[in-house]
């Protein structure tokens, strides 16, 4: 009798563990094709520039990393990816699929605590959502201390506001030497700066500004191009000539009104003697991580995982 | 033959004797096996969160510091370096970390554990290039 009992519990015992193996192996298949999903998503939206071509390299690069068999929904800030996992039972001799899904976005952030360099752009329209930039226009980091139209010492894009009242040159946030030198060249701020703050700064060292500036163009691979389109269309830069900085509006009080991405200039652009200002190209948003500009048309974005 | 209540007392206790002793050792390999199971499952979490993590971490120079901090983000959850490593065994040369980088600029980090030993009822397993979990760098990139 007893010897019956214990053969049916041996038979129930293996076939427990038989249901625990292949739990075990179900849980590990969902949460490795969850883990190679988000991977997925986050590499993908990293793509999104704003542009159609960002849109197709964020599908193809989905599609390339999720497999053939992903749905992949593309919108001009988020990569979704749905995926049918099949689970194979061995023990139980049956099989199943489970539904995984993920979502990558380009968030903007509201505060920025390091990745700005320590100049603030005039915003030419604050109420617009590119703040009045215009992609590809070279706008002023900092100013010259006597900018004039006569004297050439104003960056392009800013030449139709000079009415008598511009802004000071401005260096934002640190004033020892190293402090700049690494605000400048590696976007260190020396405290965070959000939306709505007002634009409070000192003048600065030029000389020092100058060639740090400089440095960090020359860092990058490529320190040649031109403009950010000959740059992107080379492909062989790795992000240090794009840097992101604050953006402040007009007036007497000024307050940061957004963040953007700017192309920094080839070298030689810093380098001149005299009252000159520094300038740079607006490109659109800032993405951190990426050698192009984000999805927005302003904004310091980073890529998440959308919950 | 006359089957006495003595004999019948001592047959079962014989049956159960047998029984018990393969009972016991098949409920221990199965408790064994996971535990094994949710060790392995539990690592494999532990890589990819720290994959994920140490992905949208500063890269400093040639990396070194985001490296160090990946590991410690495996071994101990944390991206400083704690006493008790999560599991039981696993040490700082278990756990690789792999950078890809172009010109310079970090694109890509890989986590993968390297020759951990576990030691499973069927005998002892060598995990060797997994778990595994690969993220695109989102961090602020500095060149020194």
């Amino acid at each position: 009798m007893v010897l019956i009992f214990m053969a049916l519990m041996l038979i129930i015992v293996f076939a427990a563990m038989g249901v625990a193996v292949d739990i075990s192996r179900a849980l590990a298949t969902r949460s490795s094709a969850q883990s190679s999903l988000e991977a997925a998503a986050l590499t993908a939206v990293m793509e999104l520039d704003g542009s159609p071509d960002g849109i197709q390299r964020a599908r193809a690069t989905a599609l390339r990393l999720a497999g053939s068999l992903a749905a992949v929904e593309v919108t001009a800030n988020l990569v979704r990816i749905r995926m049918e996992v099949p689970l194979e039972w061995i023990v139980l001799r049956s099989s199943g699929k489970h539904a995984a899904q993920t979502a990558a976005v380009q968030l903007p952030l509201e505060e920025v605590g390091h990745g700005l360099l320590p100049y603030s752009v005039l915003a030419h329209d604050p109420s617009s959502t590119d703040l009045g930039l215009r992609h590809g226009e070279i706008y002023t980091l900092r100013w010259a201390a006597q900018p004039s139209l006569a004297a050439g010492n104003v960056c392009r894009g800013d030449a139709g506001l000079l009415d008598g009242a511009f802004p000071a040159p401005l260096l934002l946030g640190p004033a020892d030497r190293s402090l700049i030198r690494r605000a400048i060249l590696d976007s260190r701020q020396s405290s965070p700066l959000k939306i709505g703050d007002a634009v409070k700064g000192s003048e600065g060292i030029l000389p020092l500004e100058r060639e740090a500036l400089a440095e960090r163009v020359r860092g990058d691979a490529d320190y040649t191009s031109a403009d950010y389109a000959s740059y992107i269309a080379r492909g062989r830069g790795n992000g240090r000539r794009i840097a992101a900085a604050a953006i402040h509006s007009p007036g007497e009080q000024p307050h940061i009104a957004g963040f953007g991405a700017f192309f920094l200039l080839p070298a030689s652009g810093y380098q001149a003697e005299g009252d000159q200002p520094f300038c740079a190209e607006f490109i659109g948003s800032y993405l951190q991580g990426s050698t192009r500009r984000g999805a927005a048309g302003t904004g310091f974005l980073v890529a998440r995982l959308s919950r | 033959m006359k089957i006495t209540r003595r004999s019948q007392a001592g047959s079962a206790l014989l049956e159960f004797a047998l029984g018990f002793a393969i009972l016991v050792p098949v409920l221990v390999g199965a408790v064994q096996l996971t535990v094994a199971a949710l060790q392995i499952q539990q690592l494999s979490a532990a890589v990819h969160r720290a994959a994920r993590q140490a992905s949208e971490s500063d890269w400093d120079g040639d990396g070194a510091q985001l490296r160090t901090e990946a590991q410690n983000l495996v071994l101990y959850g944390t991206r400083q370096e704690a006493t008790m490593p999560l599991f039981a065994g696993l040490r700082r040369e278990h756990v690789m970390v792999e950078t890809q980088t172009v010109s310079g600029a970090p694109r890509r980090i890989s986590i993968w554990i390297e020759n951990l030993e576990l030691d499973l009822p069927a005998g002892k397993q060598t995990l060797r290039g997994k778990p595994k979990a690969t993220f695109p760098f989102r961090g602020l990139y500095s060149s020194r």
